[in-house]
């Protein structure tokens, strides 16, 4: 009877002893790494990963690619239930909420001396907007321009130059709003289908709008008067060309409203239109027969704001959340992560544009210089809390003047009096 | 004399015998059901009951879930009906329900009646009308979104371009973004008020069609006198669940339309939504989910008056 009692302690005692032991061995710092995919992350980044553990045997790191659908809910949920990814990677229109809750890991009081060596690799601009209310929470690592594509069969057809691709082109200081119209129009034949460029304001970020704001001279937010900044003769402007686009030159399909005009570029039938960085691989897979060149945003009148060719760009950051109990390796990784092979590895993988100095387009795809010499006029997005809830707000308002249903004033005004309103809560 | 027994059970029950402890003799008799109950007593107070009383704390406080909040007493309560975005959604809400639940039960009842006249493969076409619920809604809608199109060889704008209308902007057009949705969701629920329907169909006696018959009544006369009031207890049931269902639309306007073009067809839970973890305005959010559930209360409480009175 005795025994087996004994039998089953003794091997209680064993089981518990190599538990013990495995821990011990096992004893890896793990660091949750969460991304949203930019298309082949699933494929680019575990090798950079497996570099990394191989590099620091000590540390483990726990990767997640996932869908931007659904972000806001998945970060929120994950830092208000205090199981936060240690390293998560965050564009500058996200980031800036979870700062303000205390959420992110302060680099310049964690790490400072290795901040005024990091600094050095990178241009102000994209350093700058790592820092909000005097912190830095974040090391820039992505960004994203949208420039002007163009057709080169349709503008061929009609003879007409293909917009300037260089600043050098005499043809630059000419491509103003006047002239983009006129070969809009030009190029433009509703009878068959074929628009002088595929715009819409029935997309739900402000890409493709804030660009017109920038081109009239004048940027989506005051921040150090925590106000909007669109609400003068500039933003009336904006909202009355893009209007004007629509419903004036009639250059626009579907009355400014299409669900899906990327496709409509891409299928041939705009001359013209706003493609993203990243659109490029999908151009070349997808759409291989279609001829295109990129070129420089027309000049608006805003000449003394980014010289009047304003065009959207953005960036992403990796930061640290302030739970991590990891902070020393979480670094670890995010310079492992920002080094320029590494990056210029996910980069030319996923066809964007790593921030470092020393990162350079792709030079297997012409198509990436434009984006790269636009760079002096993208104003990049203010950073604020509430910046994604002005983004809807303004995108509401558009919506509405492009329907008709509001004067270009009267829907700047709303969605300035909502912004502010916003902005002050 | 005091009985003992071997069996602590029994030796309970035996207690109960007592004429004190007569009172308690039903209550440990339904124990056991009790416990059936149990599990699900348990999961509708956890993710049911909790929640809604947690929103009700929240829509008394101001704040995220990021930031956390503060007590501001009945300020939401005050703030919400002057805030224009939410009327607007409250005013979307109400005109997509009023569309969608007497179009899909007016197209569900037809079907029914369809299906019901079938001699063969009838369960083969229930299985295929089902489909589209069973299928997750983001296929579905990248489907439709396909199919509203707006150039004249989209799909649909090339079926009613057949009867010579134009080329409409399906969900472009603030005056066809909410009827586009009604066309979407029709279809993916449509099987299951269609089989609901069916059901109904078949709890009606045969014996009363062919007593009609014999009087001389018509199809049509069968189906007004016979098959409409005996299907009330179906339409109670399926316009009371068509307006709780609807009335929180979401999954179409997160993925077909994002709440435009404008606002043209934001609806309250859309509107929860965002400003839940959009805006950071959680206790706002729970202010108009709190609202929401009072409304369809009132409603279901008033279609239930309407629908027996008559």
């Amino acid at each position: 009877m005795i025994r087996w009692k004994k039998w089953i302690l003794l091997a209680l005692v064993v089981c518990v002893g190599v538990f013990i032991l495995g821990t011990i061995a096992n004893a890896k710092v793990t660091v949750t790494l969460w991304k949203a995919s930019h298309g082949a992350d699933p494929k680019i980044m575990p090798p950079i990963l497996k570099a990394f553990e191989e590099a620091n045997p000590d540390i483990k790191v726990d990767f997640l690619s996932h869908p931007w659908e659904g972000w806001d809910e998945r970060y929120t949920m994950a830092f208000v239930a205090e199981t936060p990814p240690d390293v998560s990677y965050m564009p500058d229109e996200f980031w800036p909420k979870f700062a303000v809750a205390g959420l992110l890991a302060k680099f310049d009081e964690l790490f400072p001396e290795d901040l005024d060596v990091m600094k050095k690799d990178y241009p102000d601009a994209f350093w700058r907007l790592t820092k909000f209310r005097g912190h830095q929470y974040g090391v820039p690592y992505l960004w994203v321009a949208i420039v002007l594509f163009y057709n080169e069969d349709i503008f061929d057809k009609a003879g007409l130059t293909y917009p300037p691709s260089d600043t050098k082109d005499p043809y630059f200081p000419k491509w103003t709003w006047d002239e983009f119209v006129r070969v809009a129009k030009a190029l433009t034949n509703p009878d068959k289908d074929q628009w002088g460029y595929a715009w819409s304001a029935a997309f739900r970020d402000p890409n493709y709008l804030y660009p017109f704001f920038y081109q009239a001279g004048t940027d989506v937010l005051d921040i150090e008067k925590n106000r909007a900044a669109f609400d003068g003769p500039e933003g009336i402007k904006a909202f009355q060309f893009m209007v004007d686009l629509v419903h004036k030159y009639k250059v626009v399909p579907a009355d400014g409203m299409h669900p899906r005009f990327h496709e409509v570029f891409y299928e041939g039938k705009a001359a013209m239109g706003p493609v993203e960085s990243y659109s490029v691989v999908v151009i070349r897979t997808q759409y291989p027969e279609l001829k295109v060149g990129a070129a420089f945003n027309p000049q608006g009148p805003g000449v003394d704001f980014h010289s009047g060719r304003g065009g959207f760009g953005n960036s992403g950051y990796w930061v640290m959340a302030k739970a991590c109990e990891n902070k020393d390796a979480a670094w670890k990784l995010i310079n492992w992560l920002t080094t320029k092979e590494n990056g210029q590895t996910f980069c030319d993988g996923v066809g964007l544009f790593g921030c470092r100095n020393d990162f350079g387009p792709d030079p297997k795809e012409p198509l990436y210089k434009v984006f790269w010499d636009s760079t002096p006029f993208l104003p990049g997005y203010p950073l604020h809390p509430r910046l994604r809830q002005a983004h809807s707000l303004i995108m509401a308002e558009a919506q509405e003047a492009v329907l008709l249903e509001k004067t270009p004033d009267q829907a700047i005004k709303d969605a300035a009096a909502a912004v502010n309103a916003a902005l002050q809560e | 004399m005091v009985r003992t027994f071997q069996n602590p059970i029994r030796g309970s029950l035996e207690i109960l015998r007592w004429p004190k402890m007569r009172v308690y003799r039903g209550l440990a008799k339904s124990v056991k059901w009790y416990m059936f109950l149990l599990p699900y007593m348990l999961f509708y107070f956890i993710f049911l009951a909790v929640p809604i009383i947690w929103s009700l704390i929240l829509s008394f406080q101001k704040g995220g879930l990021l930031a956390g909040t503060t007590f501001v007493g009945p300020k939401n309560y005050q703030v919400v009906w002057h805030d224009k975005l939410f009327i607007t959604a409250l005013r979307n809400t109400a005109y997509y329900t009023i569309l969608v639940v007497p179009s899909a039960m007016f197209f569900s009842l037809f079907l029914a009646l369809l299906i019901n006249q079938m001699q063969r493969f009838q369960n083969f076409v229930k299985v295929c009308i089902f489909l589209p619920l069973l299928s997750s809604a983001v296929p579905l809608a990248i489907v439709w979104k396909a199919l509203f199109i707006p150039e004249r060889e989209g799909p649909l704008n090339y079926l009613v371009g057949l009867v010579g209308i134009p080329p409409q902007n399906w969900l472009g057009s603030p005056m066809l973004v909410i009827p586009s949705i009604v066309i979407f969701e029709i279809w993916r629920g449509y099987g299951f008020w269609t089989l609901v329907f069916l059901g109904g169909l078949g709890t009606i006696p045969q014996v009363l069609y062919e007593a009609a018959e014999v009087d001389g009544a018509s199809p049509w006369e069968s189906f007004l006198h016979i098959t409409l009031p005996l299907l009330r207890p179906t339409f109670l049931f399926l316009a009371v669940m068509g307006v709780i269902w609807n009335f929180q639309l979401f999954d179409a306007v997160y993925m077909l339309t994002y709440g435009g073009p404008g606002n043209a067809s934001y609806s309250i839970v859309w509107y929860v939504y965002r400003n839940a973890f959009h805006f950071e305005k959680l206790g706002y959010a729970a202010t108009m989910g709190i609202l929401l559930l009072f409304m369809i209360l009132i409603l279901t409480g008033l279609q239930r008056k309407f629908i027996e009175i008559r």
